[in-house]
C-alpha cells in the first residue's frame, strides 16, 4: 500500500468522503469508490479518502454514552492516516453506531464523529462524499467555507432512506446545498428526481470507473464455467441462479459455478445446491477482496447476474472489461451500462421471481455463442464509457472548473 | 511484533482472526482478548494466535448455562426445523432470536454482571499481558465494545510511553492525523 504525497501547495487537493469502503470485515463494499480514488487521485496533487466504517454495536444507553466518551479519547492516540490507491492517503474512523439506528441518526452520528475526528472544517478545496444519507450529509456538514461539496449517490435502498421525515429533509438539503450531485445511472436520477422535482436541474449523473488495462490471455470459447460475484442477499436472487443452474447442468453436465461473496442467504444456498445434487459443481468461496474477485473473472466464462435491483451494476462492467460475455438482469443499472450493445455483451433477462428466464436466457445465449456475440466491441465501447481515464476527466472537470464560469 | 487485539463485543471476528493471523505469517505475535468465549465459536484462528479469556475460568458454571439457554438450546431446536420447506423461514427466526434476543440479553444484562464481578480478574489480565511482561507493540481496537477498555489501558501507562494504539491493523502508518 502506497503512502500518500505530502500535501502540495497547489490548489487540486481532494478530500473524499465514504461510509463504504473496502475492508477485511466486507470486501466487496465500496470497490466502486475505491475504483473512483484509484482512476482520480493520480490527476490530482493530493487526495485524502475518509473512510467513515460504521461499528454496529447493541449497548444500553449508558453504555453507549460509555463507548462514545473513550472514542473521544482514543481518537487522538488512535486515528492514522495510511494509504490506500492511486497513492491517496486514507483515515479509517470508526463510527460505533447502536443497531437499528435510523438513517437520520446514522448522518448524524457520521457528521458528530467526523468534526471530532477532524478538530476543524475540512479544508479542501473539493470535497466528494459517496453515498448521500450517511457521508454526504457529514460532508457538507463538516466542510470549511472555500470547501465545494459534491455527492455521488450510490444505495439501492433510498426508498427505505427517504421514508424517514427526517432523513427525507436532510437529504433535500444536501441536495440544495452542495456544489454537484450525481447519481451511477439514469435510472437512479429519475428516481431521485421523481422525489424531488425540484432539483431535478441539479441532479446529474457521473459513471462509476471500470478497470481496463488487463487483456484476457484467451478469449472464452464456451460458457461452461459460470460465475456470480456479490453479495449473498435476498435482493441478488441468487437462489435462482442455483435453481437455473441445476437445470442447466442436467442437459449439461460439464457446467461448474462459482459464487463468490456472502450474506444471509449462503447457507440455505449451498443446502440448495446439496438437496438440487449439485454440490459438487458449485463452489462457494466466500468474500474475496475485489483484485480477487477480477482474478476469478479471468478463470470464468461467463458471469451471471440474477439481481434485481442495481444502480450501475458494476460487477457486469467488470466482467466485460474481464472479456467475458454476461448473462444479467434488466434491473436497473445494466441496460444502462450496456446500452447498444446488449447482443455483444451477452443476453439481459427480465427480472422474474422463477429460474425459467434465467434457464432460457442461458439457452438462447449458448446457441448463438461464440459468433452471435461480440465481447471485444462491447468491451472497446465500454471502455470509452467507463475506463479510468474517462471517468477520471468527467471527475476532475467537475472538480477543478472555475465555479464563476 | 507483538500484537494485542480487543475484541471484547465479537462484532468484527473476521478481522480480528485475519489481522491476527496476519501478524503471527509476518513473525509477529499475537494476542487476542476475549470476553465471551460462545461468541467466537466457529471462529479459526491461525496456529500461533493467543487467545485469552480476561475472566479465566472463573464462572465457567455460570457462563455455560447461560451459553445453553441462551444460545445452545435454541440453535439446536432451529437446526432441527431448518429443513426442507422450513429451512428459510427458521433461518429467519434463528437470526431474529439472536440479535433481537440473546445478544441484547447477553450484552445488557449478563455482560454487564460480569464486567462488575470479574474486574479485578480482567484487570491482571491486562497488567499481565500489556503492563507487566512482554511489550507491546501496537493495541488494536477491535470492536466498539472495547473502546472503553482501550482508554483505560492508555491510562494505565500514565506517563510511560504506551504502545500504539490503532483501529486495525495497518503497517503502512504514517503519522496521527491530529498534531501530525
Amino acid at each position: 500500500m502506497a503512502a500518500s504525497p505530502a500535501p502540495a501547495a497547489t490548489g487540486r487537493r481532494v478530500a473524499i468522503v465514504t461510509p463504504w469502503y473496502p475492508t477485511r470485515e466486507t470486501p466487496f463494499q465500496g470497490a466502486f469508490v475505491q475504483a473512483m480514488v484509484e482512476a482520480t487521485a493520480p490527476g490530482c496533487d493530493e487526495v485524502t479518502l475518509y473512510h467513515l466504517n460504521l461499528w454496529h454495536m447493541r449497548a444500553s444507553a449508558r453504555r453507549q454514552r460509555s463507548i462514545a466518551a473513550a472514542h473521544r479519547g482514543l481518537l487522538p492516540h488512535a486515528l492514522r492516516r495510511t494509504g490506500t490507491v492511486g497513492g491517496a492517503g486514507l483515515v479509517y474512523l470508526p463510527v460505533p453506531a447502536q443497531a437499528g439506528t435510523s438513517f437520520a441518526g446514522l448522518a448524524r452520528l457520521t457528521e458528530h464523529w467526523l468534526r471530532t475526528a477532524l478538530g476543524g472544517p475540512l479544508d479542501t478545496p473539493v470535497v466528494h462524499a459517496h453515498v448521500g444519507y450517511g457521508a454526504g450529509w457529514a460532508a457538507l456538514r463538516a466542510a470549511g467555507p472555500g470547501t465545494r461539496v459534491f455527492v455521488t449517490e450510490h444505495a439501492t435502498f433510498l426508498d427505505r432512506v427517504l421514508a424517514e421525515p427526517d432523513a427525507r429533509a436532510m437529504y433535500d438539503e444536501l441536495i440544495d446545498r452542495c456544489a454537484g450531485f450525481f447519481t451511477v445511472g439514469d435510472a437512479a436520477r429519475a428516481e431521485l428526481v421523481r422525489e424531488f422535482p425540484h432539483h431535478a436541474d441539479r441532479i446529474g449523473v457521473i459513471a462509476n470507473p471500470v478497470p481496463f488495462d488487463r487483456v484476457r490471455p484467451r478469449p472464452v470459447t464456451r460458457l461452461h464455467r459460470w460465475l456470480f460475484v456479490g453479495g449473498l442477499i435476498p435482493r441478488k436472487r441468487v437462489d435462482l441462479l442455483v435453481e437455473a443452474f441445476a437445470r442447466c447442468r442436467a442437459e449439461e453436465p460439464a457446467l461448474t459455478l462459482t459464487i463468490a461473496g456472502e450474506g444471509e442467504s449462503a447457507p440455505g444456498l449451498a443446502r440448495r445446491a446439496a438437496a438440487l445434487g449439485v454440490a459438487e459443481a458449485v463452489t462457494f468461496t466466500g468474500a474475496v477482496p475485489p483484485p480477487e474477485a477480477l482474478d476469478l473473472m479471468y478463470s470464468h466464462d461467463l458471469l451471471v447476474h440474477p439481481s434485481r435491483r442495481e444502480t450501475f451494476g458494476m460487477t457486469v462492467v467488470e466482467a466485460l472489461a474481464a472479456g467475458m460475455p454476461v448473462l444479467v438482469t434488466r434491473s436497473g443499472g445494466p441496460e444502462e451500462t450496456l446500452a447498444g450493445l446488449e447482443e455483444a455483451a451477452g443476453e439481459l433477462i427480465d427480472v422474474r421471481d422463477d429460474p425459467d428466464s434465467i434457464v432460457e436466457g442461458y439457452r438462447r445465449l449458448r446457441d448463438r455463442f461464440p459468433d452471435g456475440v461480440d465481447v471485444v466491441t462491447a468491451r472497446r465501447r465500454l471502455a470509452q464509457r467507463y475506463g479510468y481515464q474517462a471517468v477520471a476527466r468527467a471527475h476532475h472537470r467537475i472538480w477543478f472548473a472555475d465555479p464563476t464560469e | 511484533m507483538r500484537v494485542i487485539f480487543l475484541a471484547y463485543g465479537a462484532t468484527r471476528r473476521r478481522t480480528v482472526v485475519e489481522e491476527a493471523a496476519e501478524v503471527v505469517a509476518g513473525g509477529g505475535r499475537a494476542v487476542v482478548l476475549i470476553e465471551w468465549p460462545a461468541l467466537w465459536r466457529g471462529a479459526r484462528f491461525a496456529p500461533g494466535v493467543e487467545v485469552v479469556n480476561v475472566y479465566g475460568d472463573r464462572w465457567a458454571l455460570p457462563r455455560a448455562v447461560v451459553d445453553a439457554t441462551l444460545f445452545r438450546f435454541p440453535a439446536f431446536v432451529l437446526g432441527h426445523l431448518a429443513r426442507g420447506p422450513f429451512a428459510r423461514t427458521a433461518a429467519r427466526v434463528d437470526r431474529g432470536y439472536r440479535n433481537r434476543l440473546a445478544r441484547p440479553l447477553l450484552d445488557g444484562v449478563v455482560l454487564p454482571a460480569y464486567r462488575w464481578l470479574g474486574r479485578a480478574a480482567r484487570e491482571r489480565v491486562y497488567r499481565r499481558q500489556l503492563l507487566d511482561g512482554e511489550r507491546a507493540d501496537l493495541v488494536v481496537i477491535g470492536d466498539p465494545a472495547s473502546m472503553p477498555e482501550a482508554l483505560s489501558v492508555l491510562a494505565g501507562y500514565g506517563d510511560g510511553v504506551a504502545p500504539q494504539l490503532s483501529y486495525r491493523m495497518d503497517l503502512t502508518v504514517r503519522r496521527v492525523v491530529r498534531g501530525g
